[in-house]
């Protein structure tokens, strides 16, 4: 495969930077994961919960057994942007990490209106980092009608964030491209400057509400100076390249826009990981799908189409089973292997907080009001892990008590960062969910 | 049927398309009470009513509420103007990559100038695509400013920039532009000599915002609040929606020379180019979004039932349907009509073969004109292409096909399927007896709030019936006999029975409602903006002249390019 970033630097080496290994110093650290069709409480409440702490896992959760004791599981978060025209998934899809938000300018389909969940933590802890936000993503074909703005992250009204869904673009942007030759570092110093000064002038000629169009150009590029610059400050792992690297980028789009790739999210996975642990980013979301996409799941027997056959129509859940069996594992991956890196007195998960979201509780038309969210971690000893919350079933007689702008004001907390109510104020949310912070 | 070679194919410019997939496949559940129980108008005029019905806000009855004109802003190209625009400066740019291809996707049209993305991944793609045209075309570059091989030659250097600037930014270059690319220039040639400080500069010149984004800015007009698209934007905009390409050495040289300020010379370079080589390409571009055909050769069918639909017949039936609207529109009535109701299509052999038309011998590769005689068989509507675009791997869909006519021809909306929808698997009835899929669906959606939507949408896609997941004629379903009938709602003066695809199309085509809502697609495309508010103020006097031109849509074109709701831009802050 031509690299994206080598080729752009005309035959600069891609280099891993494993001489700048340094002492990585314990900083709160970030993980959201998505993925589409929900967390089912079809499938969640197949583990028996007899109290907060008293639940025993089946099912997918069964993924984090190992991990029992640092996790918190938060069911039944109302959503009223979830019930939003019919309660279709894509409608309020891009509100579930923004708390709520009933109208975007008058129409709700996943277009970012403000600053979503990931992105706000991002914004705050990820000052000093290399990368603010690093957000990866799985292929999938975004043309469905509703799928309208192609990502469910934002920095703020109208400022998305799109997925990097190339592997090795994703490698580049993490552990940097190496220049050998001062001549072409030079030359590539000249380029990048002009275009900086470029976009900055045209931008200053511009009305004031486009030169956000601006804003996001400027910013990328700036990302790329900033992964050409490259070197890495943790112990990083070795990522090597896969066999899907060396295809060409259509191909890869291409082939994954229908199937999802276990080899491919796994090494999407491993990358997110080295990012956080070699400290060129505090936040990582992982959005492996949402919304109204076709991806099947080929190989694990799920051929039918994850939109129209499994969001609309799998009534015994079969399919949504192995999706999220599929989707554990993969959380529990990641979390284990931070958790296997020695830091400080303990290891990087002990300042670990990781989110597992998806777009809602039920179908891709239904249940999208009551979302359920899987905590692992500790959040440097902020959460009160291994329990269990149930919260009263989606139109309970206070939703206001854990409506699913709580649950993002809890990530916060559990963060050590100051927040006290999210999202656009349509479900009132003052405070975190009650008895999940220690 | 009669045939006749065509002159000319446009099959390149549907080359790359996409579908997008069913639109709307079923309900069983419940449709929020009240405000979404039944479709209603896009706003479109006509001259039709249903008073209190679905669709009565449109048929004349919306108000104008608003300004006419569009704001000052930036348009960001899309990926073919993109590769469009570098070809016409760069013919030896080699293997490029198409950097918004998914940003195209994810509006109505990919012109819309507030969808665009610029992150990482696309800013990657517009810079290694600037480094593969420096590599490619420095051979190019070099012929033409041979002067370039005297390095110390600074006035070289300069009209290179100005040159590649002025093609590249489709305006002349301020003094301040000109000055910073010498000055790139010269920094790359001390550091590494000219060929590197010609590949800097147009690296430089492929990254700017100046050639990423049209300029809609205009300068201050007498009028308080407005401003007017200067030559140079006119221009630009004239070419890319005539050609989807930036303008031509006339067009260039009018606008250097101020020569399109007025209606007539706006119109006569818009028809200069509608009948140059490339002059339907904005347009074939336009029908490839409007029909969703963008992804159509990835749309694959059971190849049991369906062994001929391979990629290559879905390659020659793409083409078949370029060429069969470019056929209507270089004809003597390109009209929205005609559009709708030709009989005449470019068959290619693989076409011929899919749809069983054994009787056609020696049809052309590049495609030949015939008469189709088939009942039913009339408009585009009817073309392989669309039927095949809007139906399942395995069957037809009637809901989709109905959902695209009602929604996008008609301009009637129709709210997104309600919760825990379940498209309706074919069974017997409950004695056992077979079923046609009309009648399965008939049966799910006549129930309940399902009919809520599905009657808006269904019985417009049940005359379709008669031709199968691939677009071929049958007579029957599932070993029954195929009802053609269907019905028009929400539409106003066309609303009632009809007896075929036919019938209903005759009617579709003849009807102001269709008029308008082609009109405004047409607008949204060309002026890039997605439905607003102030849509109906911008298209009204549009439609307009679109009805009583009888609906030429190469007038429709240029009437939209003069029309002072184009030309002038509000004022922004």
């Amino acid at each position: 495969m031509a690299l994206a970033a080598s080729s752009l630097l005309g035959g600069l080496v891609l280099r891993l930077d494993r001489e700048a290994q340094g002492a990585v110093t314990s900083v709160p650290r970030f993980i959201l994961y998505n993925h589409s069709n929900g967390l089912q409480n079809f499938h969640l409440n197949k583990s028996a919960v007899r109290s907060p702490t008293d639940f025993t896992l089946s099912g997918f959760m069964t993924h984090f057994e190992p991990f029992k004791q640092e996790l918190t599981v938060a069911q039944n978060l109302f959503c009223t942007a979830g019930a939003h025209l019919h309660g279709n998934s894509s409608s309020g899809l891009s509100c579930t990490k923004r708390g709520a938000e009933i109208s975007v300018e008058g129409i709700m389909e996943m277009v970012v209106g403000g600053p979503t969940i990931d992105q706000w933590i991002a914004s705050r802890l990820g000052q000093s980092s290399r990368l603010r936000s690093l957000v990866l993503g799985h292929p999938f074909d975004v043309s469905y009608g509703n799928c309208a703005q192609g990502t469910i992250s934002g920095r703020a009204k109208n400022e998305p964030v799109y997925p990097t869904l190339d592997p090795v673009k994703a490698h580049e942007l993490i552990f940097g491209v190496q220049n050998q030759d001062e001549v072409l570092i030079q030359l590539q110093k000249s380029y990048l400057d002009f275009v900086k000064d470029d976009i900055q002038s045209f931008h200053a000629q511009l009305p004031g509400a486009e030169r956000q169009k601006l804003e996001q150009y400027l910013e990328s590029v700036r990302e790329i100076e900033r992964s050409l610059a490259g070197g890495v400050a943790g112990a990083c792992p070795q990522i090597g390249a896969q066999e899907f690297t060396q295809k060409s980028e259509p191909d890869i789009q291409g082939e994954l826009q229908n199937s999802n790739n276990p080899a491919f999210w796994r090494y999407m996975c491993d990358l997110g990981v080295a990012a956080l642990q070699c400290g060129a980013t505090q936040q990582l979301s992982m959005l492996h799908t949402y919304g109204c996409i076709h991806l099947m799941y080929e190989f694990d027997g799920v051929s039918r189409n994850h939109h129209f056959d499994v969001g609309h129509k799998d009534e015994e859940g079969t399919f949504m089973d192995k999706i999220l069996g599929f989707h554990a594992e993969h959380v529990a991956y990641m979390y284990k292997k931070l958790k296997d890196v020695p830091e400080g007195a303990g290891t990087m998960a002990d300042s670990l907080l990781m989110a597992w979201m998806s777009d809602g509780g039920g179908y891709h038309h239904g249940g999208n009001q009551a979302h359920s969210m899987i905590w692992l971690g500790k959040g440097n000893g902020r959460l009160q892990t291994g329990k269990w919350h149930r919260f009263v079933e989606a139109v309970g007689p206070n939703p206001a008590q854990y409506a699913l702008g709580r649950a993002h004001v809890t990530t916060a907390q559990a963060l050590g960062l100051e927040l006290d109510d999210f999202g656009d104020g349509t479900d009132p949310c003052n405070g975190p969910l009650p008895g999940v912070l220690a | 049927m009669s045939r006749q070679h065509k002159s000319s194919t446009l099959a390149s410019a549907l080359a790359s398309a996409v579908l997008l997939g069913s639109l709307a496949a079923g309900c069983t559940g419940n449709i929020d009470q009240g405000s979404a129980s039944a479709p209603g108008s896009s706003g479109v005029g006509g001259s039709g009513t249903s008073p209190g019905g679905p669709g009565a806000g449109g048929a004349g009855m919306s108000a104008c509420v608003g300004s006419t004109r569009l704001a000052q802003r930036i348009r960001p190209l899309n990926s073919a103007q993109y590769g469009n625009t570098i070809r016409a400066v760069f013919p030896d740019a080699g293997q490029l990559r198409s950097p918004f291809e998914v940003s195209d996707r994810s509006a109505e049209f990919s012109t819309n100038a507030n969808l665009r993305r610029f992150d990482f991944d696309t800013s990657l793609g517009i810079m290694t695509n600037g480094q593969t045209v420096a590599e490619a075309s420095l051979a190019q570059i070099k012929a033409s400013f041979a002067c370039l091989a005297q390095s110390a030659d600074s006035n070289c250097s300069s009209e290179l920039v100005k040159t590649l600037g002025r093609s590249l930014y489709r305006a002349p270059l301020s003094a301040d532009q000109a000055t910073k690319l010498s000055n790139l220039f010269e920094a790359g040639n001390k550091l590494a000599g000219p060929d590197a400080a010609i590949k800097l500069v147009v690296r430089a010149l492929l990254s700017s915002p100046l050639f990423l984004f049209h300029r809609e800015l205009g300068q201050p007009s007498a009028e308080s609040g407005s401003a007017n698209l200067t030559a140079h934007e006119i221009a630009n905009a004239i070419s890319f929606a005539v050609t989807n390409a930036p303008p031509d050495a006339l067009l260039s040289q009018a606008a250097d020379a101020g020569e399109l300020s007025t209606p007539a010379k706006i119109r006569e370079h818009a028809l200069r180019l509608l009948g140059g080589e490339r002059g339907l390409t904005g347009l074939q571009a336009f029908m490839t979004e409007f029909f969703r055909t963008r992804d159509f050769v990835k749309n694959d069918k059971d190849k049991t039932l369906f062994p001929l639909f391979d990629s290559e017949t879905r390659s020659q039936a793409l083409a078949d349907f370029a060429d069969t609207i470019a056929g209507v529109l270089r004809s003597s009535e390109p009209t929205l009509a005609s559009l709708l109701t030709t009989r005449k299509f470019v068959v290619r052999p693989r076409t011929a073969a899919l749809l069983g038309w054994s009787d056609l011998q020696n049809l052309s590769p590049d495609g030949s004109t015939v008469e189709a005689s088939e009942q039913g068989r009339a408009g585009i509507l009817t073309h392989p292409v669309f039927l095949a675009n809007f139906a399942h791997a395995n069957e037809t869909n009637p809901v989709a096909r109905g959902h695209f006519v009602t929604s996008n021809v008609l301009c009637v909306d129709i709210p997104p399927p309600p919760q825990a929808v379940k498209f309706p698997e074919r069974t017997n009835a409950n004695d056992g007896s077979p079923r046609t899929l009309r009648q399965v669906l008939q049966s799910e959606h006549s129930m309940g709030t399902c009919a809520g939507c599905h009657q808006f949408m269904d019985p417009v896609g049940y005359p379709f019936e008669v031709f199968d997941a691939v677009g071929k004629l049958r007579s029957t379903d599932n070993g029954l006999p195929i009802d053609a009938s269907g019905s028009i709602s929400g539409a106003g003066e066309i609303d009632g029975p009809v007896a075929s695809a036919q019938e209903m199309l005759g009617k579709i085509a003849g009807s102001a409602r269709a008029q308008d809502c082609f009109a405004e697609r047409v607008y949204k495309y060309v002026a890039g903006v997605d439905a607003s508010p102030t849509l109906e103020c911008s298209t009204s006097s549009l439609k307009s002249r679109f009805r009583e031109q009888q609906g030429n849509v190469l007038e429709l074109v240029v009437g939209l390019l003069q029309s002072p709701e184009f030309l002038a831009r509000e004022v922004v802050p």
